[in-house]
């Protein structure tokens, strides 16, 4: 199950979360919904500390695509060897996370 | 003859002005410690310590001084837990002399304590304008610094306008244009591009805007005015985050909530990386002195925004727009982007200002002329 948090939890709840769901990334949204960010397992990793807000150490250019492009998913997938996608309305709100289990 | 100078950093754009002079350091004899403080150690502000690890530059001091809160007073707060924190490392290491950069608050306060430990003061960027708080730590700062590089006659001037006795003021040129000049220290413009999910091939901008407290639109709005120009446009925009003053709160809550399909966002650079995107954006906006003393140099051109660099030398290149709106930001982006390429203007340095700053204190005879300070009137 895809991890989708908003920008103000702690990362330490996040991680929590990771764990609990076996996921390798965290989405991130902000109060209407839209995606603002990504963190993978590997950034948070490098991070001295998780006791700050996920906004303040998210990636800030997720890749996503548009429902109108889906079709493209495995090869983004592909491309950024990311395990998930999410698929965005017009208005940046995710309307779902592809996997790429779902795809290959 | 050697001598112990220490170094000091409390954010990324003073760590572009330090790090070719800590480089030529290594050439030399002298006793160089950094000191680090205020963003570098800040989680909450990218760590940029690692940028300085990358760099190849191991902090010897690392100075945490921030308090919770974004208020004036929480900042007011800070800087006095930096004041407090720096004669340690003074007692710690006796430097002769203290490298300071550029006009920010941190800065000033590491001149107010070294100044009352009886330590000299060298000054680069003294004598510019900038915004009004900053500028006026600039000048603060000025009083107390027993040395001045300016990077320009214009800064000279006022330097000796201003008070100061000639033989203290050096004209180096600014050395944060040394790596730009360097084709060495330009990072390979692919790379980049792919850490922020761009082809090579895309044309983009760069976006920046930093906390000022006297305009007329604030920088939050000039962000979002910025944003919605470009957005009809086939641009990307790479948007850089401001550093933490008080105001950047609003500035970053601005950018990170800018839908990502034509923006790029990043939180902290490698110097090398930003010369990169400097030298290869079809233009850079907002009100960073980048666009004033860097973009020139490499023959980019820049709009600048507000009030934040006014008073500041500029050349040609640079269009300004006193007050942000949709209007005036869109008439001066069709501006640049009808100009095809620009010559280059080295007002600020040749690319040699790293060498001659470093010449200057190596020549340097620490004596009761240069510590006893004197207003010229």
């Amino acid at each position: 199950m895809a991890i989708i948090v908003n920008e103000d939890t702690l990362l330490s709840d996040a991680v929590e979360k990771m764990k609990s769901e076996q996921s390798r990334l965290i989405f991130v949204i902000d109060d209407e919904k839209k995606l603002v960010g990504v963190i993978s397992q590997g950034d948070i990793l490098k991070l001295p500390k998780l006791s700050i807000p996920i906004n303040a150490c998210m990636e800030m250019n997720p890749v996503y695509l548009f429902e109108k492009d889906r079709n493209l998913a495995l090869d983004i997938l592909k491309k950024y060897q990311f395990s998930e996608l999410p698929i965005l309305s017009e208005q940046f709100k995710i309307l779902e996370v592809l996997s790429i289990w779902d795809l290959a | 003859m050697s001598k112990k100078i220490l170094v000091f950093t409390g954010s990324r754009g003073e760590w572009g002005y330090l790090r070719p002079i800590l480089k030529k350091f290594g050439d030399t004899n002298h006793d160089v410690r950094l000191a680090i403080t205020n963003m570098h150690v800040d989680p909450a502000f990218g760590m940029t310590e690692s940028e300085i690890i990358t760099d190849g530059f191991q902090p010897d001091y690392r100075i945490f001084m921030n308090v919770a809160g974004v208020s004036e007073t929480a900042w007011a707060r800070s800087l006095g837990l930096m004041g407090v924190q720096l004669p340690n490392v003074f007692d710690d290491f006796s430097p002769d002399i203290i490298l300071l950069a550029g006009d920010r608050a941190e800065t000033f306060m590491a001149a107010v304590s070294a100044f009352y430990s009886n330590i000299i003061i060298a000054h680069i960027q003294a004598g510019e304008l900038s915004g009004h708080k900053d500028g006026m730590a600039r000048h603060a700062l000025g009083k107390l610094a027993h040395v001045h590089f300016a990077s320009n006659k214009d800064a000279a001037d006022r330097l000796i306008r201003l008070g100061e006795e000639k033989f203290r003021i050096h004209t180096t040129g600014a050395p944060q244009l040394d790596n730009l000049l360097d084709k060495n220290e330009i990072s390979d413009i692919k790379d980049v591009c792919s850490q922020l999910r761009l082809s090579a091939s895309d044309k983009f901008c760069l976006c920046i805007v930093h906390p000022s407290s006297d305009e007329k639109v604030s920088p939050a709005e000039i962000a979002k005015i910025i944003y919605k120009t470009l957005e009809k446009r086939d641009i990307y925009q790479v948007w850089i985050l401001p550093n933490n003053d008080t105001g950047s709160a609003e500035i970053v809550d601005e950018i990170t909530h800018l839908p990502k399909e034509l923006v790029r966002v990043t939180r902290n650079l490698a110097r090398n990386d930003y010369a990169s995107l400097l030298v290869n954006c079809n233009f850079i906006i907002g009100n960073s002195s980048s666009g004033i003393l860097e973009a020139p140099s490499v023959g980019v051109a820049s709009i600048n925004i507000g009030s934040r660099q006014t008073g500041r030398l500029r050349s040609k290149t640079v269009i300004d727009v006193p007050v942000a709106s949709i209007e005036s930001v869109d008439s001066a982006i069709d501006k640049v982007m009808s100009e095809k390429n620009f010559d280059s203007d080295k007002q600020y340095g040749e690319g040699d200002s790293s060498s001659k700053i470093v010449n200057v204190l190596d020549q340097l005879s620490i004596d009761d002329k240069l510590i006893n300070k004197f207003l010229v009137e």
